[in-house]
């Protein structure tokens, strides 16, 4: 064997990468999204659906009081059953 | 029946492995011949793991609920095809196949490599034998595919649909044969070393295995991006998605793998390549496993979510690293420096040009790929890493490599002189201003894409006029090289050219674009044995008076009680048409995505062009030049 360095040098790298993931390994893997506290929705316009008219995020989140905003997708089936609460609270 | 069956021959199989261990030991120092025990003990291992694998095929077939995988990934009104191939779809039952895949080719290794010294295939072996172990442990303690249920719940919960496909029923056992033949290049290049083995004749013989792995591994990626492209409705055949780029990684470490041993072959340099990329091949689809099974990555694919598979995998997977360190640095005899001299202008300098090249294509998606996981330990930030990061670090470089591609199999082996500089010229001029051409017509960046269609049609040219111009000389490379350079132009013109619309179309309504008329004339039902279509029919209408029909499908599965949406494509030589269509929540409207991908069909042809290339080099007996 030539020089020690290169295989010490490596053996740490790898040691290290094994730590990484191991440490990565404990971690939830379920998707946690950012907290956003006490930042502003960043404006949008958008068209109606059922209307084609085009409305903007300033004219809607006006007032001072609270609005509950839901993102969702036609295909994603947690938002298909999300719906109903949804659709019930704002009715309620 | 059948799982009792399987379950005692998967234990009698890893007993097998530890006699093997005992009779090659014995075997090793005494008698100049290789002990016949220990090949029908190979054998017999294997037999024992294809019983077992039968053994769990059976109990799915007969919808055997008692055993867990069956019940998890099962389901009586499921079709026998895919009750057969839902025995690999999932974390179990793959991995059986994966020991099944590595005890045939050490069986078949110890069959080929009968003009190779006795140590060397012994040593080969028993390397092979530590992988095997690992791997029978590690299905015995943490993914057993034999675990009872009791009493036996009357019906199971179903595969999931997307994966009711006859692509995806094949591409697990193709990409495994891919991936676990990587196996024997590892131990085989890990024995070499140790024996201190390596010559012209064992860079011949391993050149076999490589090629073997890698024309299965072409095609298992081809099929696997085949599947996601009419499948998951997104439209596109790649999406840097982690689980692709695990596969990706392996395959580049591999084919710089097949280009060094050419050398090797050749004048016995790169030695050190050699070794470090038949340790990574393997290493590298190891990793892929672990970051797949363990589930430390979020992936559309990640299909197992259990920390302590994941753990053994990591363990085990440092292992084999650590050992392959131990043994690079300790038994390589490192080439002499001063003895070998490199002219610039050689068939060997562009190759180690291509070697670099791939490295850092290999770096990148390395790096694009465990990034993530990197940054959330140690700073606990969540991100993904998508295309564009790719797109980016990649294309630079690729115009480079294509240009270095065209000229390299042009040079000869030690020293040479540039021939016919004219017509490389008179090709490289030819392609330039066709790029324009084409470019102009795009509404994309000019520069940058001029640049690249260049480079890439200047790569199709040269190479298609070796292809058809010489005397048959080296078809494999010259195939293999034809249809990347074919594969490289088609990403590139499908991704300028291809032109998307999404719109919601309720049954009647039209939408119209600039050269197209979209009518949704009509909804179809249809029951089928375990899920119900919705057949949509819309009329689309083309500027220049071509009507097409497209169907695009939702189906409703029952068990599990899932959505699918089915993308209806029409193909011809220049363009896909692709239709998926979606339902809108509580409304008569549904989504459309309608997208013309010009050149579809192409991508698909180069790579089964560059795996065929592959395939006439394994068959071929000449030496080639």
């Amino acid at each position: 064997m030539k020089s020690k360095t290169l295989p010490i040098f490596l053996i740490t790298i790898f040691i290290i990468i094994f730590y990484i993931f191991y440490k990565g390994l404990q971690n939830p893997n379920i998707y946690t999204p950012d907290i956003n506290i006490k930042k502003d929705i960043p404006n949008f316009k958008t068209k109606v659906f059922d209307t084609n008219n085009i409305i903007n995020s300033n004219e809607i989140f006006k007032e001072n009081k609270f609005y509950l905003m839901n993102v969702w997708a036609s295909w994603c089936v947690p938002c298909q059953e999300e719906h109903v609460f949804l659709i019930n609270l704002s009715t309620s | 029946m059948a799982s009792l069956i399987g379950s005692y021959s998967l234990n009698f199989a890893l007993a097998c492995s530890f006699l093997i261990i005992f009779f090659s030991i014995k075997n090793f120092d005494n008698q100049n011949q290789l002990d016949s025990k220990i090949i029908s003990l190979t054998f017999l291992q294997f037999f024992l793991v294809a019983v077992s694998f039968l053994g769990l095929v059976m109990s799915f077939v007969y919808s055997d609920f008692s055993n867990e995988t069956v019940f998890n990934h099962s389901h009586t009104t499921k079709p026998l095809f895919y009750k057969i191939s839902g025995s690999w779809g999932n974390h179990e039952g793959s991995l059986l196949l994966w020991l099944l895949v590595l005890t045939l080719f050490i069986f078949l290794f110890l069959l080929k490599s009968q003009r190779q010294q006795k140590k060397y295939r012994i040593l080969t072996l028993l390397f092979q034998q530590v992988i095997i172990i690992g791997f029978f442990i590690f299905v015995i303690k943490t993914s057993n595919p034999f675990t009872y249920i009791f009493p036996a719940p009357k019906e199971g919960l179903g595969l999931n649909p997307i994966l009711q496909d006859p692509a995806l029923a094949i591409h697990p056992p193709i990409l495994y044969l891919g991936y676990v033949g990587s196996s024997i290049i590892f131990s085989s290049a890990l024995s070499a070393t140790t024996l201190n083995y390596i010559s012209k004749e064992w860079a011949r013989h391993l050149k076999q295995w490589v090629l073997v792995s890698w024309i299965f591994l072409t095609l298992g990626i081809l099929l696997g991006s085949i599947w996601a492209y009419y499948e998951l409705g997104w439209g596109g055949f790649w999406f840097w998605d982690p689980v692709e780029n695990v596969s990706l990684m392996p395959w580049l470490a591999l084919t710089t793998l097949l280009h060094c041993l050419v050398v090797l072959e050749k004048k016995l340099i790169l030695t050190s390549w050699v070794i470090i990329l038949s340790i990574a091949t393997f290493t590298l689809s190891m990793c892929g496993t672990f970051l797949v099974r363990s589930g430390i990555l979020n992936s559309v694919h990640t299909f197992a979510n259990d920390p302590e598979r994941g753990l053994f995998i990591l363990i085990f997977l440092f292992i084999l690293i650590f050992l392959s360190i131990f043994i690079f640095f300790f038994f390589h005899k490192f080439e002499n420096k001063n003895v070998i001299t490199f002219s610039w202008l050689s068939k060997e300098t562009s190759i180690l040009i291509n070697n670099w090249f791939m490295m850092y294509f290999l770096s990148v998606i390395l790096i694009g790929t465990v990034y993530p996981i990197f940054l959330e330990v140690l700073s606990s930030q969540k991100i993904s890493v998508g295309p564009p990061f790719y797109n980016k670090l990649i294309i630079p470089f690729l115009i480079p490599f294509l240009f270095a591609m065209a000229i390299g199999p042009k040079l000869r082996w030690i020293k040479s002189e540039l021939q016919n500089k004219i017509y490389l010229f008179l090709f490289l001029i030819i392609s330039f201003l066709i790029s324009i051409f084409i470019v102009k017509n795009s509404n994309t960046d000019f520069l940058v894409n001029t640049i690249l269609v260049t480079a890439a049609f200047y790569l199709f040219v040269t190479t298609a006029r070796d292809f058809f111009n010489t005397k048959i000389k080296n078809l494999s490379q010259n195939l293999a090289h034809f249809g990347f350079s074919l594969l490289i132009l088609s990403i590139l013109f499908n991704n300028m050219f291809s032109t998307e619309v999404i719109t919601n179309l309720k049954v009647g309504e039209s939408y119209q674009s600039k050269n197209f008329k979209i009518n949704f004339e009509r909804i179809d039902t249809k029951k089928n044995q375990n899920f119900e279509a919705m057949i949509g029919k819309f009329s689309i209408d083309n500027l220049d008076g071509n009507i097409e029909i497209l169907k695009p499908e939702l189906r409703i599965y029952n068990q599990p009680n899932i959505v699918t949406s089915e993308a209806d494509i029409k193909t011809n030589l220049l363009n896909d048409k692709f239709m998926t269509m979606n339902l809108v929540q509580n409304q008569d409207y549904f989504n459309i995505r309608y997208q013309v991908k010009p050149f579809m069909i192409w991508i698909w042809i180069s790579v089964l062009l560059i795996s065929f290339g592959g395939l006439t080099s394994l068959l071929k007996k000449k030496y080639e030049i």
